[in-house]
């Protein structure tokens, strides 16, 4: 049965490249906030208050482009108000972004709630319609791989070298990263801190959320409490996996999408593994990538370290 | 300076007012909970206006769910053992520097470990088992959080995010065996119902309120007095100033493994009493989410036993109230959560903002 085993293989690497879309988005955006000094704990709160937010807007308007900006904007909110404690505040980095996570998870659920009441059937929205291209989507294999996606999937990986020339080519990524690792030298050079953070830690919020979006636009079509499921913090593990570098960052999104995606077949063909056990790969691999990789450099000096003026 | 000289002194400069009304409340722990508290209950109400629920009967029925019987009551004090332990088991952490996110896992645990003895021949002993169902719950607690620990020292992964995602695998595992080893024949994934001899008796006839209770109060006791021994004294060290200690020559590895089994174990303990003293059997949701309110109440508590415990109980007020409002008028089971995150920003932003509005204002009087 040559030809099914190629077929189930051809299905775990197409569904591996969605399930890598939602990390990837938040994986690049808090390496955007964290290039500028910002650890933002928060990011699972952040996307589900996307997941959320992309949910409604896409539910009332039918236009799936007013879902993407209300979730854009709902979990850039929450990455501004981290960036007040952060940045403005000076609040401890960690204690923010915690409040950060658990504020967005009670919120998107509260306000998920308050919508739509208990219903017997769960309101929903059609899923986001794939993009297929004449002639190259028909192809063999390359086909499904690569021609036969929804729109975010390419917008995530055009993303990458985006983000990537962004940060080492751009004036504007130059100034995110000498703030990050050098703020007073930064300062001295005229460069506006605080303003810098701001922009990088809501740029961040926003991709964070349309990471959020992705799981109630094109992988469920509901919202659900906790849908993410610990996606966001699996991508600040890929952060630190990936060296504050976008290509990393998604080789990483990539390993655990495919992860993902295998441990789901192998429940769907039936094995005498308990799927709870499948269950836990996702959560296990980053945990066990991190303690193989002993040395980690390339941490921004100055992360999760507040900037104040004048102060030594 | 007589009185009335005070008053022509300070009525003729507004700023010197300000910043004397400001150096009054300096101490901004007092003040600035009760003003997050209350504009948390503002934002809740505007929440709850708008999705065009009537406020002030929401707010009431949520005092009366509390404090309004003695059964709701009962079951306030019931919470404030669970948010307690828990609340405790974060803040030692905290208080070290070890963030330990995993208290949710950790306790799931411990509800294990109770639940293992309470349906072993160990639970049948009368006297022994409680005790026993106590210690396994602190061992089963404290060797989960003990992963982290070793991934931290041995393979320097960084342990909040180790902490967070050992909870989902802690709740699977719970699932695993709910659903194979250990369950209870019957539809329903539960475990079977533990002995009687391992239930820890009502003390409060009319209540669900067990004496677990005593358990959190000798916690918090314990807590108070484990930063005057001498390794309570190191492992603070450590997260103070983790190159201070090692310079003073303290064993950093210990500290971090006393410092996440202590907090694992108080954990396990919540999440053992929820089996012995309230379920009598283990549930995939015994827990509905104690141990990420703990992360709150530890911040808000400034990792102060004392601190944690008044946190707890007023939390524990707001979930029992929340859970009366959901009942009768319907209103969403994440109102709690969202208030208690809400109260926790605005202590953030409000502390410091206060002390920053003062520096500054006392900078600009010199």
């Amino acid at each position: 049965m040559a030809g099914e085993t190629e077929a189930v293989i051809l299905g775990i690497i197409v569904s591996g490249i969605r399930f890598s879309v939602p990390i990837l988005f938040a994986g690049l955006g808090e390496k955007i906030a964290e290039r500028s000094g910002i650890l933002n704990l928060g990011i699972e709160g952040m996307m589900l208050m996307g997941a959320f937010a992309g949910f409604m807007g896409t539910f009332i308007t039918g236009n799936y482009v007013v879902g993407i900006v209300m979730a854009m904007a709902a979990s850039a909110a929450l990455a501004a108000l981290k960036g007040f404690m952060s940045i403005t505040i000076r609040t401890n980095q960690l204690a923010a972004g915690l409040a950060i996570w658990l504020l967005g998870t009670g919120l998107a659920a509260l306000l998920y709630r308050l919508a739509f009441g208990v219903q017997t059937i769960a309101p929903s929205v059609e899923l986001m319609p794939k993009i297929t291209i004449a002639g190259l989507s028909d192809l063999p294999v390359i086909g499904p791989i690569l021609f036969n996606h929804d729109p975010l999937v390419y917008i995530a990986f055009l993303l990458v070298p985006v983000t990537h020339y962004f940060i080492f080519k751009t004036s504007l990524g130059l100034k995110i990263r000498t703030v990050g690792e050098n703020p007073k030298q930064a300062d001295a050079l005229g460069v506006n801190i605080y303003k810098i953070r701001y922009l990088a830690v809501i740029l961040g919020g926003a991709l964070a959320g349309v990471g959020g979006a992705y799981f109630s636009l094109v992988q469920t079509g509901y919202f659900l409490e906790n849908v993410t499921g610990g996606v966001g913090w699996v991508a600040l593990a890929l952060v630190i996996f990936g060296r504050w570098k976008a290509y990393w960052i998604t080789a990483g999104a990539f390993i655990f999408g495919m992860v993902d995606a295998f441990q789901l077949g192998l429940q769907a063909t039936g094995t005498d593994v308990p799927y709870q056990f499948l269950l836990m790969l996702p959560y296990l691999i980053p945990i066990a990538i991190l303690a193989g990789m002993h040395k980690r450099r390339g941490a921004p000096a100055a992360l999760a370290i507040p900037y104040k003026r004048g102060e030594r | 300076m007589t009185v009335p000289d005070a008053i022509s002194d300070t009525r003729g400069n507004s700023r010197a007012r300000i910043s004397e009304a400001l150096t009054r409340f300096r101490d901004v722990k007092f003040f600035v909970p009760f003003a997050s508290g209350s504009l948390a209950f503002v934002v809740g109400a505007i929440l709850l206006g708008s999705a065009g629920i009537d406020v002030g009967d929401a707010y009431a029925t949520m005092f009366r769910g509390a404090f309004g019987s003695v059964f709701g009551f009962g079951d306030v004090m019931l919470k404030t053992i669970s948010l307690l332990l828990a609340g405790l088991a974060v803040s030692v952490a905290f208080r070290c520097r070890q963030w330990n996110i995993g208290a949710e896992g950790q306790l799931y645990m411990g509800a294990l470990g109770g639940t293992l003895v309470g349906i072993s021949l160990l639970g049948a002993v009368p006297g022994i088992a409680i005790l026993a169902a106590i210690v396994v719950s602190f061992i089963f607690g404290a060797l989960f959080a003990l992963v982290p620990a070793v991934l931290k020292v041995k393979f320097g992964v960084n342990e909040v995010i180790s902490t967070v995602l050992l909870n989902f695998v802690a709740l699977l595992f719970i699932s695993f065996l709910l659903h194979g080893p250990i369950k209870a024949p019957g539809f329903n994934p539960y475990s079977p119902e533990i002995s009687e001899e391992s239930q820890m008796p009502i003390i409060f006839p009319g209540t669900r309120l067990h004496g677990g209770i005593f358990i959190a109060v000798l916690a918090t006791v314990g807590v108070y007095y484990l930063w005057k021994t001498k390794i309570g004294f190191e492992i603070r060290t450590v997260g103070a100033n983790i190159d201070a200690a090692r310079y003073a020559g303290m064993n950093i590895t210990k500290s971090v493994f006393v410092t996440l089994g202590i907090s694992g174990g108080l954990a396990g303990i919540a999440g053992g009493l929820l089996v012995i003293g309230v379920q009598h059997l283990l549930i995939e949701g015994i827990s509905p989410g104690y141990g990420f309110v703990a992360v709150i109440i530890a911040l808000l508590g400034r990792q102060h036993p004392i601190g944690v415990a008044i946190v707890a109980f007023f939390f524990a007020a707001l979930m029992t109230g929340s859970e009366t409002m959901n009942r009768s008028l319907g209103v969403p089971a994440a109102f709690a959560m969202t208030l208690q995150a809400l109260i926790l920003v605005f202590v953030l932003v409000g502390g410091l903002f206060a002390v920053w509005l003062s520096r500054r204002n006392r900078g600009g009087a010199r």
